[in-house]
Parts: structure tokens; C-alpha cells; sequence
């Protein structure tokens, strides 16, 4: 702008920030300054195009479903998902000294990155198909399944890059995979939450 | 950011009610603010959860110094954040804030300039968007902003004037602009 005054005054005006005797002497500025008015609408319009942008509201049902969610969350005891899991850790226990040697195998391979979606520990341990899936997965993929547990351990970086090793290692069957791609995606904290839920289901 | 001081004895007590209350008031605010963010249903609810679960647990060191709103809404930025530093670019985009499925009307102009734009809102820096969003989509003032982000006034108004003309250099080039 070759108009020497402040451009953030314009902000203040559009947001009706100003106090009443700077924005009169602006507004009168604006009349006689064609680039300040042009500057003005241009905001005023792109301000208009983002209150018009939708925002798909969920249902009812959803937002209940979501409340109810809260609640569970916040109460560790009502987490069943985490407590069902506590048997799959004896059958873990020699997959997971495998995968320490691939972890030293994928150290030494450059990664194929693929994007990890993120989901919660509450969302994956209590997602209902957990069940099912552990039923009817056969050993081969449990055992994929542990594979992947110590990679947890090393923190949150590293458990993003779960996805990448199983890029890798060509182990995309699609229930195994999409749920360590869920898994990928948790922080830290998460990760030591989970670690310390299934550490605590292995040591009974 | 809601009416929500009466719960403050409450919430300084530990009350597990007073805290599910708070929650009942705020929790679709604080969906929109999440969906916002992230353009993204299931990631926002995975944000509020978050949000609810970490205010939960800092619940002991809540003294009612600010009201419980702006200090739920505290934390919601702060996890909004945390989740923009962490996340890795999507390749859909946002379902939250645009219809996916075709349609004559998202086939207009219109339509086409909107899901632009708001694929530009996502790719704002953190802190522009975060701005922009409590601005635009919660009605916070300037001064409201902050103090939830902890910075000068002066910095948070550079902020949204940044995001804005950005937003409208990259608006301006759109069909139906």
C-alpha cells in the first residue's frame, strides 16, 4: 500500500475495535483514499465468506454419543476395552522379542512415509470391532499385533512410525494395519497410558 | 465463553458433578472450536475428549482464579495446538467443513470458492488459525484472545490481519470471489 497509514487500523475497524473518535476519522480517511476503501472491502469480504463457511453440526444422536464418551473417558474404570486386551500378552511375549531385531532391520531401511490418522486410546480400546477382530484374527496376525507393542514404548515418535514399518514389511491386511495406523497416531501420553494398561493386564 | 462462574466452589472442591456440568454447558463449544481447527468430525471429537480428559485431571490445580470457561477454553487452544504440531497433512479434504458428497450445489462456483477457502483456513500457521477461529467462529474479543493464548494484544490483532490478508490474497484468485 502506498497509503502510509497503520493497515491493522483497517482490522480494528472492521471488528468495530476502535474507539468511536478514531474510527470516525478513519472512516473519513477512507472516503478520500481509494486503496484504504478497496483494502477495507477486500477484508470485509473475505471476513463474510469465512462466518458463511458451513460447519456440519453432528445429530442428536451423535452429540449424545459424544457426551456419553466424555463421561467414559474421564472414568478409567469404565474402559472395558483395555481390560479385554490383558490376555493378549502372554501370546505377545516371543513376538515382541522379534521385534526388536526388526527394529534393527527397519533402522537400517529408509521408511516409505504414508500420513497416520490420529484416534485416541478411549477410541481404539473401546472401539467395539476390537472385539470381534481379536476373535477371529488368526495367530499370524496376533502375532503382528505384538509386533508392534514395543515400538509403543519408544516413545511417541516412534510410535507414528509404526505405519512405515508396516508399509515396509508389506503387512497390510486391512484389520491389523488400520488398527496399528490408529495407534500411530497417539501421543506421548497416550502411549504410556496404553503401555502402562497393558503392562499392568500382563503383569496379573 | 458461557455462563459458567456458579460452578466454581464446585470445581475447586474436585466435585465430579460440578465437573460434568461444565462439561454439559461447553462441550459443543468446544466441538466447534475443535472442528474448526481441524476441519475434521472424528479428529474433533477426539480433540474434545482430550480437552475434557486433561481439564479432568488438572482439576486439583484449578483455584478460580479465571472463570471456568476461559480456563476450559485454555486448554481446548492448547490441545487444538498441540494436535496441529503433532498432525501430519491430510490427504481428504476436510469433511467437517465441506459437503463430501458431489453435488449440483457443490458443483457451482459458489460451492468451489467455499471448499477453497476453507481448505486456505487449514493451511494457515497454527497460531493465525487458532486467532482467526476465536475471532470469527466464537465471537472472543482481541483482548479475550490474549489472554487465552498468553500474548500481547498487539501480536494477537497482527495475527488475524495476517491470516486475513492471506485468506484474501488466496480468496481473490478463486472462481466466484
Amino acid at each position: 500500500m502506498s497509503c502510509e497509514r497503520e493497515p491493522s487500523r483497517l482490522i480494528e475497524l472492521l471488528e468495530e475495535e476502535l474507539p468511536v473518535p478514531e474510527a470516525a476519522e478513519l472512516r473519513a480517511h477512507l472516503e478520500g483514499c481509494r486503496e484504504c476503501a478497496a483494502a477495507l472491502a477486500g477484508l470485509k469480504a473475505t471476513r463474510a465468506a469465512l462466518e458463511a463457511l458451513p460447519l456440519q453440526d453432528p445429530s442428536e444422536a451423535s452429540w449424545g454419543a459424544l457426551r456419553a464418551d466424555i463421561s467414559r473417558r474421564l472414568d478409567p474404570q469404565a474402559r472395558p476395552g483395555v481390560r479385554r486386551l490383558r490376555w493378549l500378552w502372554p501370546v505377545a511375549a516371543v513376538p515382541l522379542a522379534a521385534a526388536a531385531g526388526l527394529l534393527l532391520v527397519w533402522r537400517a531401511s529408509p521408511p516409505v512415509r504414508t500420513p497416520a490418522p490420529t484416534m485416541s486410546v478411549a477410541t481404539v480400546v473401546n472401539d467395539p470391532s476390537l472385539d470381534a477382530w481379536l476373535l477371529e484374527a488368526p495367530v499370524r496376525e496376533l502375532n503382528r499385533y505384538a509386533w508392534a507393542a514395543p515400538f509403543l514404548l519408544t516413545g511417541d515418535e516412534a510410535a507414528r512410525e509404526l505405519g512405515y514399518l508396516v508399509e515396509i514389511t508389506e503387512a497390510r491386511q486391512a484389520g491389523v494395519v488400520q488398527r496399528v495406523d490408529h495407534l500411530v497416531g497417539l501421543n506421548a501420553r497416550e502411549v504410556e497410558q496404553l503401555v502402562a494398561a497393558l503392562e499392568k493386564g500382563a503383569s496379573r | 465463553m458461557g455462563e459458567t462462574d456458579d460452578l466454581v466452589p464446585g470445581l475447586r472442591a474436585g466435585r465430579r458433578e460440578a465437573f460434568e456440568a461444565l462439561v454439559d454447558r461447553t462441550y459443543r463449544m468446544i466441538y466447534g472450536l475443535a472442528a474448526r481447527m481441524v476441519g475434521h468430525p472424528e479428529e474433533a471429537r477426539d480433540i474434545v475428549q482430550e480437552v475434557y480428559l486433561r481439564s479432568y485431571q488438572a482439576l486439583p490445580r484449578y483455584r478460580g482464579e479465571a472463570s471456568p470457561g476461559t480456563w476450559l477454553y485454555r486448554i481446548a487452544v492448547n490441545v487444538c495446538l498441540d494436535h496441529q504440531r503433532r498432525r501430519r497433512p491430510r490427504e481428504a479434504l476436510d469433511e467437517t467443513l465441506s459437503a463430501t458428497n458431489p453435488s449440483p450445489l457443490e458443483a457451482s462456483l459458489e460451492a468451489e470458492s467455499a471448499r477453497r477457502l476453507a481448505g486456505s483456513v487449514m493451511g494457515l500457521p497454527p497460531r493465525q488459525k487458532v486467532t482467526l477461529v476465536l475471532r470469527v467462529y466464537q465471537g472472543l474479543s482481541f483482548r479475550e484472545i490474549a489472554e487465552l493464548l498468553d500474548s500481547p494484544i498487539g501480536t494477537v490483532k497482527a495475527n488475524y490481519h495476517h491470516a486475513l490478508l492471506r485468506l484474501r490474497q488466496e480468496f481473490r484468485g478463486t472462481p466466484g470471489s
